[in-house]
C-alpha cells in the first residue's frame, strides 16, 4: 500500500463493491491515489496512524472518507464518531456510502457529523453515475478544509 | 281410628318430599349448567320422576278429603308449570353445552312464593285435620269411662252384660293404645326418614357445592392457561415479524449486491475487452448478463410482493373511472402505436386502499396490453356489476389467453404460462394481485380458452355513505 499522497480513504468490506467504486473514480482522474480498509478496525489503524500504519504521518490526511455502515469489527458509525471526535481528524470531509436508508442511521450519521450521507443504488449504472457524482463534487467542487482546522487550539 | 293417624303423616311425608325433590331439581339443573356433567341430568330426571310419583300419591292420599284433593290438584298444577320451566332450561343447557354456546342464568319462577304459600296451607289444613282425629280417639276414650261408672251404679244385675261391655271396652281401649303407640312409632320413624332423607340432601348439596367450586377453579385454571398461550403466541409472531424483516434485508441487500458485481464485471469484460474475445465467447458472456439482469427483476419482485403484503389496508372512498384513465396513460406511453379498442364502464365508488387498488389496475391492464401485442386491433373492456354492497370488477382482453386448466395456477408466485420469448415477464404481477385483493377481503380468479382472450374478475367492497350522511349532503349543497 502505497502511504504517500492518499487523497481518497475507501472503507468497504465488500471487494467486488471496493473494486468497482476505485475504477469508477479513478477512470474520471479526479481521484489521487485511493486506499481501500477492509473494516472499521484496519479504517481507524489508518486515520490514526496505528498498528501496520505506525509509520505513517498522521498530518498526511486523506482528502476524503467513503464509508460504509455495516462493516466488520468497528463499525461505520464507531469509525466516523472517532475521526469526528478528533481534534487532528475532526475536519476530514466523511461521506457516507451505504445501501441503508434506515432513518435511524441517517440521524446517527449527521448527529455523528457526517458531511454527506448516500445509498449506494442497487443497479449498476445508477451505482456508477453515483460515484462518479460523488467524486466529481467532493473532489472539485468542494473546496477542502484549510490546514488550520487541524491545528490543535 | 289409628288408620288415620297413619294417613297424616302419609300425606305430611309426602308433601314434605315434594318441597324437597323441587329443590332438588333446581339445584341439579343449576350444576349441570355450571359443570355439564351429565350426572346431574339423569339425577334430574329421576327427581322429576319421583316427583310425579309423589304429586299422585298425594292426590290418592286425600281422595277421601275433597277440599285437601282440590288443593292437591291446585298444587299439582303450579307443580307441572315449574316443571315445564325447568325442563325448557334443562333442554336449552343441554344444546348450549353441545353447540358450545354461553350458558344463560338460572331461570326466574315467578310461582315460587304462591306455591309454597299453598303447600303451607296444605300442611297447615292437614296437620289440623290430625288433631281433629287425634281428638277424636281421646273424646272415644273419656265417654268410655263414663258409661263404665254409670254402668256400675245403675245396673249390678247386668254385670255380666257390662262385664262383657268392660272387656269389650278394655280391648277397644287396649287396641286404641297399642294404635297410639304404633302411631308415635311411625310418627318416630317417619321423623328418623326425614332426618336421614334431610342428611342426604345436605349431603348432595355438599357435593354439588363441591363440584360447583371445582368447576370455577377449572375455568380459572383454563383461563390463565389461555393467556399464557395467547402471550406465548404474540411473542412467536413477534420473532417471526423479527426475523422476517431481517431476512427482507438480506434479500434486497446482500443477494442483490453480488447481482451488480456481476453486471459490472461482465460489462467491464464486454466493454473493454470485447476485441480479445471470441464470437462464443462473447455469446456466453451475453447468457450471462442476460440472466443477471434476469435474477435481478425476480429478486426486486420478489420484494416488491413482499411490501405489498406487509402493507397494512387504509381504506377510503375511491372513484375508479379516474383511476382507470391515469393507468391507461401511463400504460400507453411506451405502446403509442397501437391501436387498442377501450370500452370502459362507468365504475361505481369503491371503499379500498386507493393506492393499492391502482397496483391491481396497472398489473392488470399492462398484462391486457402484453397479451393483445399481437391482435389487431387490441379489445380491452373494463366493467363492474354491483351486488349488494359488492362490486365485481373485470378487466376482459381479446388476447393470448391461457388454458383454463390452468386457472387455478395463474396467480400464483413466478407462476408463467406463457414463454418468455412470446411474453416476457416474471411471473408476479398476478400474484400481487391476488395479494392486494385478498387483504381487501375479496376473491380473484379468471376465465379463458387459449386464444379466445382473457377476463380477469375480482371483488371489492363498494363505498358505504349512510355512516356519512353529513358530510354528503354538505358536498351536496357547496
Amino acid at each position: 500500500m502505497n502511504q504517500n499522497n492518499h487523497d481518497i480513504l475507501l472503507v468497504e468490506d465488500d471487494s467486488a463493491d471496493a473494486e468497482l467504486t476505485t475504477r469508477t473514480l479513478q477512470k474520471q482522474r479526479a481521484a489521487g491515489n485511493i486506499v481501500v480498509a477492509r473494516d472499521g478496525a484496519e479504517a481507524l489503524d489508518y486515520v490514526f496512524c496505528r498498528g501496520e500504519f505506525s509509520e505513517r504521518d498522521i498530518n498526511h490526511r486523506p482528502k476524503l472518507v467513503l464509508l460504509d455502515l455495516k462493516l466488520p469489527r468497528v463499525s461505520g458509525h464507531d469509525v466516523l464518531k472517532a475521526i469526528k471526535a478528533d481534534q487532528r481528524t475532526c475536519c476530514i470531509p466523511v461521506i457516507v456510502m451505504t445501501s441503508s436508508n434506515h432513518e435511524d442511521d441517517l440521524l446517527e450519521c449527521y448527529r455523528g457529523g457526517a458531511n454527506s450521507y448516500v445509498t449506494k443504488p442497487i443497479n449498476l449504472s445508477l451505482f456508477e453515475e453515483t460515484v462518479k457524482e460523488v467524486g466529481k463534487y467532493w473532489l472539485g467542487f468542494n473546496l477542502p478544509p484549510p490546514e488550520a482546522a487541524f491545528e490543535l487550539r | 281410628m289409628n288408620q288415620w293417624v297413619w294417613h297424616t303423616q302419609q300425606v305430611l311425608g309426602e308433601a314434605e318430599s315434594v318441597r324437597l325433590i323441587r329443590l332438588r331439581m333446581r339445584n341439579e339443573l343449576w350444576f349441570y349448567r355450571a359443570t355439564g356433567r351429565d350426572e346431574f341430568r339423569s339425577r334430574y330426571e329421576v327427581d322429576r320422576r319421583k316427583l310425579r310419583e309423589s304429586t299422585s300419591r298425594l292426590r290418592e292420599l286425600t281422595a277421601d278429603n275433597q277440599s285437601q284433593h282440590d288443593e292437591i290438584n291446585r298444587i299439582g298444577e303450579v307443580i307441572q308449570q315449574q316443571v315445564t320451566l325447568l325442563d325448557g332450561a334443562m333442554e336449552k343447557a343441554q344444546s348450549a353445552k353441545r353447540t358450545g354456546e354461553p350458558q344463560e342464568s338460572t331461570a326466574v319462577i315467578s310461582t315460587d312464593d304462591e306455591l309454597t304459600g299453598m303447600m303451607d296451607g296444605f300442611e297447615k289444613e292437614e296437620r289440623r285435620l290430625f288433631g281433629e282425629r287425634s281428638g277424636d280417639v281421646q273424646a272415644s276414650a273419656m265417654w268410655t269411662r263414663e258409661i263404665l261408672a254409670l254402668t256400675g251404679m245403675l245396673a249390678c244385675g247386668a254385670l255380666l252384660v257390662a262385664g262383657y261391655y268392660i272387656q269389650r271396652e278394655v280391648l277397644s281401649r287396649a287396641r286404641i293404645e297399642v294404635g297410639l303407640r304404633r302411631a308415635r312409632e311411625l310418627l318416630g320413624t317417619q321423623l328418623d326418614q326425614k332426618q336421614s332423607e334431610l342428611g342426604h340432601t345436605m349431603e348432595d348439596l355438599h357435593e354439588q357445592i363441591e363440584a360447583r367450586n371445582q368447576a370455577e377453579e377449572e375455568m380459572r385454571r383454563l383461563n390463565q392457561e389461555l393467556e399464557a398461550r395467547v402471550a406465548r403466541r404474540t411473542k412467536e409472531l413477534r420473532e417471526m415479524n423479527h426475523e422476517l424483516e431481517t431476512f427482507n434485508y438480506s434479500v434486497s441487500h446482500d443477494l442483490r449486491a453480488p447481482l451488480r458485481h456481476l453486471d459490472g464485471f461482465s460489462r467491464i469484460l464486454e466493454d473493454e475487452f470485447s476485441a480479445e474475445l471470441s464470437a462464443d465467447a462473447k455469446h456466453y458472456l451475453h447468457r450471462i448478463r442476460l440472466a443477471a439482469r434476469q435474477m435481478s427483476e425476480l429478486v426486486e419482485d420478489l420484494l416488491r410482493l413482499a411490501r405489498f403484503g406487509r402493507q397494512a389496508v387504509k381504506r377510503e372512498c375511491l372513484f375508479l373511472n379516474p383511476v382507470i384513465e391515469e393507468t391507461i396513460t401511463a400504460c400507453l406511453q411506451e405502446e403509442a402505436q397501437r391501436e387498442i379498442v377501450w370500452n370502459i364502464g362507468t365504475l361505481p365508488e369503491v371503499e379500498v386502499d386507493a393506492g393499492l387498488v391502482r397496483q391491481v389496475f396497472a398489473n392488470l391492464i399492462a398484462n391486457a396490453l402484453k397479451f393483445t401485442r399481437r391482435k389487431k386491433p387490441a379489445a380491452i373492456e373494463i366493467g363492474a356489476r354491483v351486488d349488494g354492497r359488492e362490486v365485481t370488477l373485470f378487466v376482459k382482453d381479446n388476447g393470448a389467453g391461457f388454458d383454463p386448466r390452468y386457472s387455478d395456477k395463474l396467480f400464483g408466485v413466478f407462476q408463467r404460462l406463457h414463454r418468455q420469448d412470446e411474453f416476457e415477464g416474471t411471473g408476479i404481477g398476478l400474484a400481487i394481485v391476488a395479494r392486494i385483493i385478498h387483504k381487501h377481503g375479496g376473491r380473484v380468479w379468471a376465465e379463458s380458452a387459449p386464444d379466445q382472450g382473457a377476463t380477469f374478475y375480482f371483488t371489492l367492497a363498494e363505498a358505504n355513505h349512510t355512516d356519512r350522511t353529513t358530510r354528503k349532503t354538505t358536498g351536496a349543497n357547496a
